[in-house]
């Protein structure tokens, strides 16, 4: 137990339980563990062997701290010569780097940074120096790119890049190929190890530390549905039902079905059906009696071909859960979802991801040179691209099974705030939380940024994170097409925008009591921002019918209604609006729900209604398609509504107003309230509105200029009125 | 003429016509990869025999949609119509016995096509 291979393993293997006995034993005080390891085929003595490959990072992180993960790719199961890691600063994920290595002696490489994503800014190097310690620590000193060297040492974790659970559920009846035997086939390539093979090996091999769940079971035919043949839906509803470790959330953990035939028929063999709600990649399924229960004529084996066949199609569809996509969509960019770094595609790659009959020479082909093994360049993605991109029921399917190269961007001259004002950043329950963003210029020289980058939410990452629970990131309900264009920000200049962030598609991120943490990055052209994490607070319902509306409160509806400033067609929102305007009058959160049922009155609001033409026998009038067509309606705008709705939210207490508001998003109401007062006929009633707002924000200390520029609008519609 | 087919979202037609004397055979045609929301019309010897709106290639199987016809035993004119493309692409197949034929959209909205007289298979 003392030979330690320093060359790597060079095609030896770490058997796949002698990781996990060495990942138990944890770091190592001495000179190291010793794994013994069997050699690649029949008649080979054990190697001993020690990989650097892995992950390192701290088990305990310092509050506030620069922080990060190390992953060193350089031996163990098809090496990529690869180091990758991603640095850390509060709650976002910041910078993700890669770096191809060279060997410069015993446990040291060097290499350039090629790949940076997320907050770049925190990477300005352009080279990695790494020397490491197997099972110990490993040194990364980053250079280059005009910064100062930043060196860091990460401890060692795992020999393992990432960890994944799988759970192999079946339909009563079928056999649920989940290992194969690699020469029982006789068409083989002639240097493949002989071994019995499992898919939690092929996954280990691929990097994972792969845990089956203890849930395995079979699923009653009835479970989801009457027949032997499968619909996506119902297969959803049996994952939610049958998976013992289902959430509706991104996590490291898949669910894997045999069945015996999906609804398409026998021309199916498996999918990752997962493609339903909010949660992609977590659920995949296996159709044992499609085509691939059928051995091609003649074959020579035609049982151990169809096991094959299954066994492949199975590590193939947890694939697609990993987000790889097939070998030859590698480039392909469908609807804006596209590959993470530029791929080729691969057509005659011997991949688990590739089609085995649609290789030249056919499928006798692909079996004769495929050494059950995925292409490097999706081994390259599954241990490095950033995490996010490749776990279940994150990245959406499809999303960065590729990624754009960022460009190297110097430290950040800009500097993020996000703020609330008011005492103790605390919230009343159900009052929505918009945040104040203050963009400043830090540096000695002017800075060009874009006009619209604090109101371009697709330009902004918001992450939510409640105490006790997992990070959130929020996707905005409105993605916005706006001309931007770019405006100088002097020295110490700023600029200000306003987020709400207690909901977005994914639903509500703040309602509960307790003590939130929210942080944002901001993706400019050329860099990242990530600002300071502020915490906010949500207070206990004061009262029981608080928690009654509660109830309706926190739906989809009213998320979007209070997002998008009001409707005139979500009536059930607007109802569950009104109860909270009325039953916590003078409150918060009874503020912006004033606020969203008032405005729609404000203007003449367009509906779009089908259009049922009389004439046709009752039926609807049909376009082209066959679908009705439709008409736009539209609703005068009833000023006295309005205003019985806006005086109560925003001038008849107004300094509890614009707490409740926030003061960019109070200014911009009242501001918008007043011209609609002046465009339907009544200057006076808009002066006196904006006298009320500037010396609201007079007294809340707001800044001068900006209360100047409310003074002299204010002081023109005086005018107008004379 | 007589058709089935399985697509999502497909519009279906069923209609059967003889063809003289020569034995009928049935030619499998699935619409495969690159659809991204296209009108889809599908001609087998001149007469409409698949159409589909908004139809669209499902990425992890790379399969949008597919139909069967009957066919006399012949050279049979296939014509594939993407609207929004304004893509019209014509192509005689042999047809000596059950065939499937796949139809793609490749680089720069190219039809490709392969033949097989075994089905096709997705995973």
């Amino acid at each position: 137990m003392a030979m330690i291979d320093e060359r790597g393993l060079d095609g030896h293997t770490i058997d796949d339980l002698d990781i996990e006995a060495f990942e138990a034993a944890g770091p190592f005080p001495g000179p190291g563990p010793v794994i013994p390891v069997p050699g690649p085929g029949n008649g080979f003595p054990p190697v001993q062997v020690i990989p650097f490959s892995g992950l390192y990072k701290p088990q305990l992180i310092k509050p506030g701290a620069l922080t990060g993960e190390l992953r060193i790719d350089v031996d163990g199961h098809f090496p990529q010569m690869t180091a990758s890691g991603n640095l850390r600063s509060g709650l976002i994920s910041a910078g993700h780097w890669i770096a191809k290595l060279t060997a410069t002696g015993p446990g040291a490489w060097t290499g350039g940074i090629y790949f940076k994503n997320g907050s770049t800014g925190l990477i300005p190097h352009t080279k990695v120096t790494i020397t490491a310690v197997k099972a110990k620590h490993a040194t990364v000193t980053f250079s280059g790119g005009g910064a100062v060297d930043r060196v860091m040492t990460f401890p060692w974790a795992s020999t393992a890049f990432h960890d994944v659970g799988l759970e192999f559920d079946s339909v009563a009846g079928t056999s649920a190929v989940t290992t194969v035997d690699t020469g029982d086939h006789p068409n083989h390539p002639g240097g493949l190890a002989d071994e019995v093979l499992s898919i939690e090996t092929v996954y280990r091999r691929a990097g994972f530390k792969v845990t089956k769940s203890a849930g395995d079971s079979v699923v009653p035919i009835a479970g989801a549905g009457v027949g032997a043949r499968w619909s996506d839906m119902e297969m959803h509803d049996a994952m939610q039902s049958h998976w013992s470790q289902f959430a509706n959330k991104a996590q490291w953990s898949m669910w894997t079905l045999f069945a015996s035939l999906h609804e398409q028929g026998t021309s199916l063999g498996g999918i990752m059906f997962d493609d339903i709600g909010p949660h992609h990649r977590q659920g995949t399924a296996i159709f044992e009696d499609a085509f691939i229960a059928n051995a091609p004529a003649g074959d020579l084996n035609p049982v151990a071909w169809v096991r094959r066949m299954r066994f492949w199609t199975a590590v193939h569809e947890i694939g697609h859960a990993f987000n790889l996509a097939h070998s030859w969509q590698k480039a392909l960019v469908d609807n804006g979802h596209g590959p993470w770094i530029n791929l080729a595609n691969e057509p005659e790659a011997r991949s688990f991801m590739n089609y085995p009959y649609n290789v030249a020479g056919g499928q006798s082909a692909f079996f004769a040179n495929f050494g059950f093994r995925f292409s490097d360049n999706e081994l390259l993605f599954l241990r490095h691209a950033p995490g996010r991109f490749v776990q279940q029921g994150n990245a959406i399917w499809f999303d960065h099974h590729g990624f754009e190269q960022a460009a190297v961007s110097p430290e950040p001259a800009l500097q993020l705030e996000l703020r609330v004002h008011r005492p103790g950043n605390a919230f009343a329950f159900l009052e929505p939380v918009d945040v104040e963003l203050k963009l400043t210029n830090v540096s000695d020289e002017p800075v060009l940024v874009p006009s619209t980058c604090l109101t371009d939410t697709d330009g902004m990452t918001i992450v939510v994170k409640r105490q006790r629970d997992d990070a959130r990131q929020q996707r905005s309900f409105a993605h916005l097409c706006l001309k931007s264009i770019k405006v100088v920000l002097a020295p110490g200049q700023s600029m200000y925008g306003s987020v709400p962030v207690s909901a977005g598609l994914d639903g509500w991120n703040i309602d509960e009591p307790g003590r939130y943490l929210v942080q944002m990055a901001l993706h400019l052209d050329d860099e990242d921002l990530v600002s300071n994490p502020m915490t906010l607070t949500v207070e206990p319902p004061m009262a029981r019918a608080e928690e009654k509306l509660a109830q309706d409160f926190f739906s989809d509806d009213v998320a979007r209604v209070l997002t998008f400033g009001g409707t005139q067609v979500l009536t059930a929102a607007n109802d569950v609006l009104e109860e909270v305007a009325v039953k916590l009058a003078g409150r918060a959160p009874a503020r912006h729900a004033q606020v969203a049922l008032g405005r729609p009155y404000t203007i003449d609001y367009k509906l779009i209604v089908p259009d049922f033409s009389e004439g046709l026998s009752g039926a609807a009038a049909e376009g082209i398609d066959g679908a009705p067509t439709a008409r736009i309606e539209v609703q005068a705008a009833d000023p006295a509504r309005a205003k019985a709705y806006l005086d109560r939210a925003l001038l008849e207490e107004p300094e509890a107003a614009a707490e409740a508001l926030g003061h960019i998003r109070y200014k911009e109401e009242v501001d918008r309230f007043a011209d609609t007062q002046a465009e339907q006929g009544d200057p006076g009633a808009a002066a006196d509105t904006l006298a009320t707002l500037q010396q609201t924000l007079e007294v809340r200390n707001v800044k001068p200029s900006v209360v100047a520029e409310v003074a002299a609008k204010q002081a023109a519609y005086a005018r107008a009125l004379r | 003429v007589r058709l089935s087919f399985f697509s999502s979202g497909a519009w279906r037609a069923r209609h059967t016509e003889s063809r003289g004397v020569d034995p009928l055979t049935e030619l499998h045609v699935a619409l495969e990869e690159g659809f991204s929301g296209d009108d889809v019309v599908v001609r087998v010897a001149g007469e409409e025999a698949f159409k589909a709106k908004a139809l669209r290639t499902r990425l992890q199987t790379g399969f949008a949609g597919a139909f069967t016809v009957d066919v006399a035993e012949d050279d049979v004119e296939i014509t594939v119509e993407v609207a929004k493309r304004r893509l019209r692409y014509s192509q005689k197949v042999t047809v000596d016995g059950p065939t499937w034929l796949g139809i793609s959209l490749g680089d720069g909205g190219a039809v490709e096509t392969r033949i097989s007289p075994e089905p096709f298979g997705y995973v």
